[in-house]
């Protein structure tokens, strides 16, 4: 179809045009209220560089990809909680540069004013941070390699303090220098200590004999024993008198006195009676005497200190030979404690060197980040929202709707028509061809 | 009713249908106008046809059912009214000169009712013998006895159509009337109605009842009127 075919077939139907368009018209006026208002908030950031030049390795022209990356959007997504889909975000956000500038405008489009502004606020800070990430991406690995090389090596010099203070603690010696004339000067004293303990024991050990030897129960443990027993003492007591009787019959009495050889007897009688009384009570076990019991005590009091001068002379013996037993350790601990000297020497060589690597790993990763940064200039505020893009694209959309249908009409109108208009439908009704037309350009 | 019709343009469609006309049928010769329905501007066609091979200094007649087309105006030059012919009513066949020499013959409705076939064909081989084109308003050919009559005598037809029309039974018959001739088939010419209307309200409708009519030599043109013309063909040429 040519441009003048076109045209022809409009002004030829016009009447349908406009009056679709009038009809397209009114009801676009009539149902203005139906479209929902649009919001658009707008931040700006710039890109700031070094004396003025720009990043080298991002340009302002990369700007827009990078703020509209599915990167920063799922950040600001997941930051703000919204709940509209990824893809929806990033239809609705906008950034541009504005002319041959460093600033760029990032703007959002919502149906709510509030979240207009935040996300486009959101979206800016994002951009913000990603920009330096990505600037001292490079660097930020090497920090983080020697961040963890440093936290192995600071590792393993804590397993060598623990293994350095055990060997310390089991052996204290160790620290020293001077580590087998102290030993030996300990041998030396725990042998005199034990000589005095020895001695000491000994002379426990004699007056603990001394107080247990001998017979048990003295003289006089054995009157105070016989005293207090009853039966002793009336059998003595009977023995006494008829003892006292017999001297007296003697004294009056001949020999020939009938009762004599009776009261002999009787006392005879009565003092083995006494002896066998005698032997019970000092072979009763209850029988109780003072100066016995007193004797006892003292006896057990000094078994208890021999028991304690000959724990502590085992004390010093034991203490004596483990000095020995260290003494004959010394070459295989000094050694290893040696050794862990040494390895941790090297440790803290090797940390102090990955230390600095890593300062100047910040270093340049500082000198990188001050290279080019990415600044909000200006954030979105309420006053800047008031925009209704969304009303006057939805009336630009549907005004141009209407025009295709109007358009559309007239040729829809044009087909069902009849009547023959163009040469082409002629040559071909007729099958000549048509070698005139008269007025159609008049 | 007023109509404004470019006739600047279409004094140049004349004569690319004329250039066209002289490529394919070679002088002496006779050309039929005819359509379908008599609206369809066949006079139109074959007046301005007829006016355009005469001003190449082709011997031209033009033979037609009306004396309307006496009344046409003139498509290459702006029309005044000293430049337009009349009809009359004198039998004698006579030329207009107008650059070459156009003689209009007009047979009236009477006459043509009453003639017969070797009559009118003796008048068209006349015609033929003392021009080099005949052509021919035939009219509406279903409706016609005069295209019909003068069919078997035309070398070659033109059809007229009348553009936003719809197709007729009419049309149906005409072409199986033309595919029974001889005569060759040049082509459709496509008339707007507004470019009708304007032919037919220029010319005023006069039935000049005659059958032949003679139109004297047209006056001497004016000075002014010479330079006009003269420096309007200097333009076109260029």
């Amino acid at each position: 179809m040519t441009p003048q075919r076109f045209f022809n077939t409009l002004k030829r139907r016009s009447i349908f045009v406009w009056s679709v368009l009038a009809v397209g018209l009114a009801l676009m006026y009539s149902f203005r209220g139906l479209v929902p208002s649009s919001f658009a908030g707008v931040a700006h950031v710039v890109l700031v560089a070094e004396s003025g030049a720009r990043d080298p390795s991002v340009s302002i022209v990369d700007l827009p990809s990078i703020a509209t990356s599915t990167v920063v959007l799922q950040r600001v997504r997941n930051s703000l909680k919204l709940p509209i889909s990824l893809i929806n975000l990033k239809q609705n956000v906008s950034a541009s540069v504005l002319g041959r500038s460093s600033i760029m405008a990032v703007g959002f489009h919502d149906q709510s004013a509030e979240r207009a502004i935040d996300v486009s606020n959101a979206v800016a800070d994002e951009l913000s941070r990603y920009y330096d990430e990505i600037s001292t991406q490079r660097y930020d690995v090497n920090v983080n390699r020697l961040s963890t090389e440093l936290a192995g090596e600071a590792n393993k010099m804590r397993a060598i303090d623990t293994a350095m203070s055990s060997v310390v603690a089991a052996n204290p010696f160790v620290v020293s220098d001077k580590s087998i004339d102290n030993i030996t000067t300990e041998i030396s004293t725990l042998d005199e200590q034990r000589a005095v303990a020895l001695a000491q024991l000994q002379g426990d050990q004699a007056l603990a004999a001394t107080s247990a030897g001998g017979p048990l129960r003295s003289q006089t443990a054995q009157h105070e024993i016989l005293a207090g027993d009853p039966a002793y003492v009336a059998a003595r007591t009977a023995a006494a008198r008829d003892s006292a009787q017999l001297v007296s019959d003697r004294a009056t009495y001949t020999q020939s006195f009938p009762g004599l050889p009776g009261e002999l007897a009787k006392v005879q009688s009565e003092s083995d009676a006494l002896k066998r009384e005698a032997t019970r009570a000092l072979s009763d076990p209850n029988a109780y005497s003072p100066s016995a019991a007193g004797t006892l005590a003292q006896h057990t009091r000094q078994l208890a200190i021999v028991a304690g001068d000959v724990a502590r002379l085992n004390q010093l013996d034991e203490l004596v030979a483990n000095a020995k037993s260290t003494l004959g350790a010394v070459p295989t601990i000094g050694a290893k404690y040696s050794q862990l000297s040494a390895e941790r020497t090297a440790m803290e060589t090797e940390y102090a060197a990955l230390a600095t690597r890593r300062a100047n790993a910040l270093a340049n990763r500082a000198e990188a980040s001050s290279l080019g940064s990415v600044v909000v200039l200006d954030r979105a505020i309420k006053a800047d929202t008031q925009l209704a893009g969304g009303r006057t694209r939805a009336a630009v959309v549907a005004f141009i709707l209407v025009l295709a249908l109007a358009v559309g009409t007239a040729f829809l109108v044009e087909s069902l028509d009849p009547r023959i208009r163009r040469p082409e439908e002629i040559e071909e009704l007729y099958g000549i061809p048509v070698v005139a037309t008269f007025g159609s350009k008049a | 009713m007023k109509h404004r019709i470019a006739t600047d343009s279409m004094a140049r469609e004349f004569r690319l249908l004329r250039n066209r006309i002289e490529a394919e049928i070679h002088a002496p010769a006779v050309l039929l106008v005819t359509s379908a329905t008599e609206r369809d501007g066949a006079g139109l066609t074959a007046y301005g046809l007829a006016e355009s091979l005469s001003k190449t200094h082709q011997r031209t007649a033009l033979l037609t059912t009306s004396a309307t087309v006496l009344n046409a105006p003139d498509w290459s030059t702006p029309a005044t009214p000293t430049l337009r012919r009349r009809a009359s009513d004198r039998l004698d066949a006579g030329k207009i000169l107008v650059e070459g020499g156009l003689s209009v013959v007009s047979v009236s409705h009477e006459r043509l009712a009453t003639i017969s076939r070797s009559s009118i064909a003796t008048l068209v081989q006349g015609l033929r013998s003392e021009h080099d084109y005949v052509v021919i308003d035939g009219g509406g050919l279903p409706d016609n006895t005069f295209g019909l009559l003068l069919l078997a005598s035309a070398d070659a037809v033109l059809v007229s159509f009348l553009a936003g029309r719809q197709l007729l039974p009419a049309d149906r018959t005409m072409l199986d009337t033309l595919e029974k001739s001889e005569a060759k088939m040049l082509g459709v010419v496509m008339n707007e109605q507004l470019v009708i209307d304007h032919f037919n309200d220029t010319v005023p409708k006069k039935e000049p009842g005659v059958e032949r009519i003679t139109v004297t030599e047209k006056p001497p043109m004016a000075l002014g009127q010479r330079l006009e013309v003269a420096l309007q063909r200097i333009g076109k040429s260029f």
